[in-house]
């Protein structure tokens, strides 16, 4: 009798795998849809569907781009979250969508433990930007400066609890230095405040590129994992002996995606960051690319996860 | 009582009222001070402190009020209130055709005919604009899990 | 001067070559449209034409055709503001109030024919204000800080309570309405999400369009559904198409002074085209002979609005173009298509593409005009619509604002706010309690709120 139940199971397990086997084998069938938690035409949207584009080559099944946007990306991470982990819906990780489950808002899921990892892509260049004709030359003079005076200096960020925030918050924990933070109301809104002198430095994301250029702004340090190609001489905050978060993006689907599918995707989508295209893109955005295997980047996301509660929970002593 | 509410300012001044009172209960918990200055719940609960005298003031004021409901208009709500409900899961399809002749049939006095040939021809037009030409992605029927 | 005038030529020659013509032609028909489509805004066009101008090799006739898109429907977007009190454009919001009053009295034609040419003027003034001081203009745009912000908040506010025709206390009241509305969402000084009470789909605050469409549009939808015949009570007068000597009389001075406000205003980032139709509607209202016709079919209250708005739009690409900074929503979108079309826009545009510059800015001159040609005897096909039954345009309107309510973030909570936004809207409309006043003070919150915290 218990022998029998014994080889029910066995083969209803065989066939469990056998079936998902198959289904990968046939994966994938049908278009795949992936969904970015952005509105159209933001940066994420930008490289996502470029690299979507690379990747159908290998899937050979179209990728069709949903934007989801809405409330920080938790209306999208909460739409792929529940999802069928079939791999025939993914989508992409921006930092934003763990940071916000550290504002203490309540999410109808786990921002990391309810995806499976499919592939990194890159980091979003974010600096220090000053006025060109300011006196700080080096990130030591503003750090001086504001150690000797503080709560004197203003500096801008697309908003609290965003990576351009938080790695402030490890700067003056790290350095002893004091600002005053001003939440501008997105990226967007902090180029014209440092222009307008409103603030005397903003910490954002490639905002300041067109300024560098036209020598109205200065760069003084860039959170990376290696000093940008573009902005060869701008040390990065590493090299300085000061942590920075990153600004991830990624590509991800629901939990539980059977492995030989995740497999494909991976194999899918970090080949397709060699594509042209996507390479002109990022480099337009100050965006770096960034090749991760899937288990790494769960690693990195959740390590970011920690550090970044480290800092908020610090900042509230 | 009911004859008060016959009037529809009176109905609106109690509704303003009672957002008026959820609005200031809810500044009241954000905090009016930080360290760094006002805090998020002092200009909210400011206007909504605000707002109660000055409904008082309208009531009181003398105006030529001969409107009054009509079934009509309430009943409408009601209904477009319920597709909106039902709209996620049931697809987009079947309510809005539902909708339509509902609303042609109850409110215009038009055959149930007409208004789902309304609906059909009014569909198709949106379909092309938005879900053919802007691709704007749309669950036309329930989706099966 | 002369310098300028050598660039605009350079850049007219850009502009008047066939395909770039053509791809004018393209973007000014479909701004009309999305610009009379209530919901469907320039913002979603464009954001869906990206992925297309990418593969399109025509650099600057790509972006011509998305920059004309662009002030394409702030042509379109009064069209059903007056013909149905639903606005097709958020900038619109204003022409409801005295353009629906004129449609009611017959003078539908005037108001579609005034709203055209007043645009028409703004249009070629902000173009060519650009041209010859735009880059000059940059500098003004980000000495605006939070002090000056709050300045302009308050102003406006003190101004809405004025608007649409109730008493100072009713006013008042939908201005403090107004305002509580608009702070609902994540706040930026803090973070902290106020009054959502956890509901995602309003985090990032209530969404503009659906509100407005609902307060407006399905509100006016379901008061008529009182009357029997409802709508069709129009369609006994439609009247003239044109304007008569007193009417242009009436609004040539509007259109002028809205032209101005409306370029100062869209200069500022933040500012934007709703903000200078709301100005301009006040101060026709304080200067004019006869403010009591004000909220009762005042042309003036068209013209000026109308004409502001637009200018707003063209002067809105001087931060664009010339800083790189993006004002508004549309603005973004646009903004994220000349990245694609591998221009960066900021201080050395005028350096590295004077071809792309001077030859979108010319191809405005050159829209207007077409412009201007397209909408005119349109108006005479629009107030055609007048004619249609009611049991045929309610549902249509309706249909058409779920459609648009969707597709601005593709989800159906947009369309739940939209309805229980009709709700209020017919209220408010049987208690004679203005939904204007409301709209701007939900416009004005957030800059508000901000600029005073961030002033500490």
């Amino acid at each position: 009798m218990k022998f029998k139940r014994l080889v029910v199971g066995l083969a209803a397990i065989a066939a469990v795998v056998a079936s998902s086997i198959a289904q990968a084998q046939q994966y994938p069938d049908k278009p795949i849809t992936l969904i970015v938690p952005w509105s159209a035409g933001g940066s994420t949207d930008q490289t996502a569907r470029v690299l979507a584009k690379a990747a159908e080559a290998y899937l050979g099944q179209p990728i069709i781009v949903v934007n989801r946007p809405g409330a920080s990306t938790t209306i999208g991470m909460g739409e792929l979250a529940k999802a069928k982990p079939d791999g025939y819906t993914i989508g992409t990780l921006s930092s934003t969508a763990y940071l916000v489950s550290l504002q203490g808002r309540q999410l109808p899921f786990d921002p990391i433990q309810d995806f499976s990892y499919i592939s990194y892509y890159g980091d979003n260049l974010i600096g220090i930007a000053v006025l060109q004709d300011s006196p700080y030359k080096k990130l030591s003079d503003l750090l001086d400066f504001a150690k000797a005076n503080p709560g004197k200096l203003k500096f801008g960020t697309a908003g609290v609890g965003t990576t351009q925030h938080l790695t402030i918050e490890a700067l003056q924990r790290d350095s002893k230095a004091k600002f005053v933070h001003v939440p501008q109301q997105g990226s967007a809104a902090s180029a014209p405040a440092l222009l307008g002198s409103h603030v005397d430095f903003i910490m954002e994301t490639s905002v300041w590129a067109p300024f560098i250029e036209s020598k109205q702004m200065r760069l003084l340090a860039v959170s990376a994992v290696q000093r940008s190609e573009v902005y060869p001489d701008v040390p990065t905050f590493t090299e300085l002996g000061f942590k920075s978060l990153r600004s991830v993006q990624a590509i991800i689907a629901p939990k539980d995606l059977p492995e030989p599918i995740r497999a494909k995707l991976e194999n899918a989508f970090r080949k397709a960051l060699t594509d042209k295209a996507f390479q002109d893109t990022m480099k337009k955005l100050a965006m770096q690319i960034v090749d991760l295997p899937g288990a790494e980047v769960k690693k990195l996301v959740e390590g970011e996860y920690a550090l970044a509660k480290e800092l908020i929970e610090s900042t509230k002593k | 009582m009911l004859r008060y509410l016959d009037r529809p300012i009176n109905v609106a001044v109690a509704l303003i009222a009672l957002v008026a009172f959820a609005f200031g209960v809810g500044s009241w918990k954000l905090g009016f001070w930080t360290d760094d200055g006002p805090g998020p719940g002092l200009l909210p609960f400011a206007a909504a402190c605000l707002l109660l005298p000055i409904l008082f003031l309208i009531l009181r004021e003398e105006f030529d009020d001969k409107e009054r409901f009509h079934p009509h208009p309430l009943f409408a709500v009601v209904i477009l209130c319920v597709y909106a409900t039902v709209i996620p899961y049931a697809g987009f399809l079947i309510p809005t055709v539902l909708l339509i002749v509902a609303w042609t049939r109850l409110f215009e006095q038009q055959s149930i005919v007409r208004g789902a040939i309304l609906s059909v021809l009014l569909i198709a037009f949106g379909w092309v604009v938005f879900v053919y030409l802007l691709k704007v992605p749309m669950s036309m029927l329930p989706e099966l899990r | 001067m002369i310098d300028s005038l050598q660039q605009i030529v350079y850049g007219l020659s850009l502009a008047t070559l066939p395909q770039n013509l053509m791809y004018a032609f393209i973007g000014c028909l479909l701004g009309t449209l999305v610009g009379v489509l209530p919901g469907l805004g320039p913002i979603t066009t464009i954001a869906v034409l990206l992925p297309l101008t990418f593969q399109a090799g025509d650099q600057l006739g790509a972006i011509i055709m998305l920059a004309s898109i662009y002030y394409g429907a702030m042509y379109g977007g009064s069209t059903t503001s007056i013909l149905l009190r639903v606005p097709g454009e958020a900038a619109s919001v204003i022409t409801c109030i005295d353009g629906y009053e004129m449609a009611k009295q017959g003078r539908a034609g005037p108001a579609l024919s005034i709203a055209a040419i007043g645009s028409f003027f703004a249009g070629t003034v902000a173009v060519v204000a650009l041209s010859f001081v735009g880059p000059a203009f940059a500098k003004f745009a980000v000495s605006f800080g939070p002090p000056e912000y709050f300045a302009l908040a308050v102003f406006g506010l003190v101004l809405s309570a004025t608007i649409g025709g109730g008493s100072p206390a009713r006013g008042l009241c939908m201005v403090l309405l107004g305002l509580l509305f608009g702070l609902v969402g994540i706040d930026t000084i803090t973070g902290v999400e106020r009054f959502t009470m956890g509901v995602p789909a309003i985090t990032d605050g209530i969404d503009l369009v659906p509100l407005l469409m609902g307060l407006f549009g399905i509100g006016e939808i379901l008061y008529n559904l009182e009357q029997k015949g409802g709508l069709s009570t129009l369609t006994s007068k439609i009247g003239r198409f044109l304007p008569n000597r007193e009417e242009w009389k009436e609004s040539a001075g509007a259109i002028a002074r809205g032209s101005g406000l409306g370029f100062l205003v869209g200069l500022i980032p933040g500012g934007g085209a709703i903000i200078g139709s709301l100005l301009s509607y006040t101060v026709e209202k304080k200067l004019s002979k006869t403010p009591e016709k004000f909220g009762h079919g005042a042309i003036a209250g068209v013209a000026g609005p109308e004409a502001a708005n637009n200018a707003a739009a063209s002067s809105s690409f001087v931060p664009l173009l010339t800083l790189g900074l993006p004002g508004n929503a549309v603005t973004t979108v646009l903004f994220a298509g000349l990245l694609i079309q591998n221009v960066q826009p900021g201080p050395l545009m005028l350096v590295k593409h004077p071809d792309i510059f001077w030859g979108v800015i010319a191809s405005m001159y050159v829209g207007n005009v077409m412009l201007l040609i397209l909408n005119l005897p349109l108006v005479g096909l629009w107030v055609q619509l007048l004619r249609v039954p009611t049991w045929i345009l309610g549902p249509a309107v309706l249909l058409i604002a779920i459609f648009g309510s969707y597709s601005l973030r593709n989800n159906w909570s947009d369309v739940g706010l939209l309805m229980v936004a009709g709700g209020a809207g017919y209220l408010l409309r049987k208690a004679a309690l203005d939904a204007g006043p409301f709209a701007m003070a939900f416009i004005l919150a957030n800059i508000l709120d901000t600029s005073l915290r961030q002033s500490f």
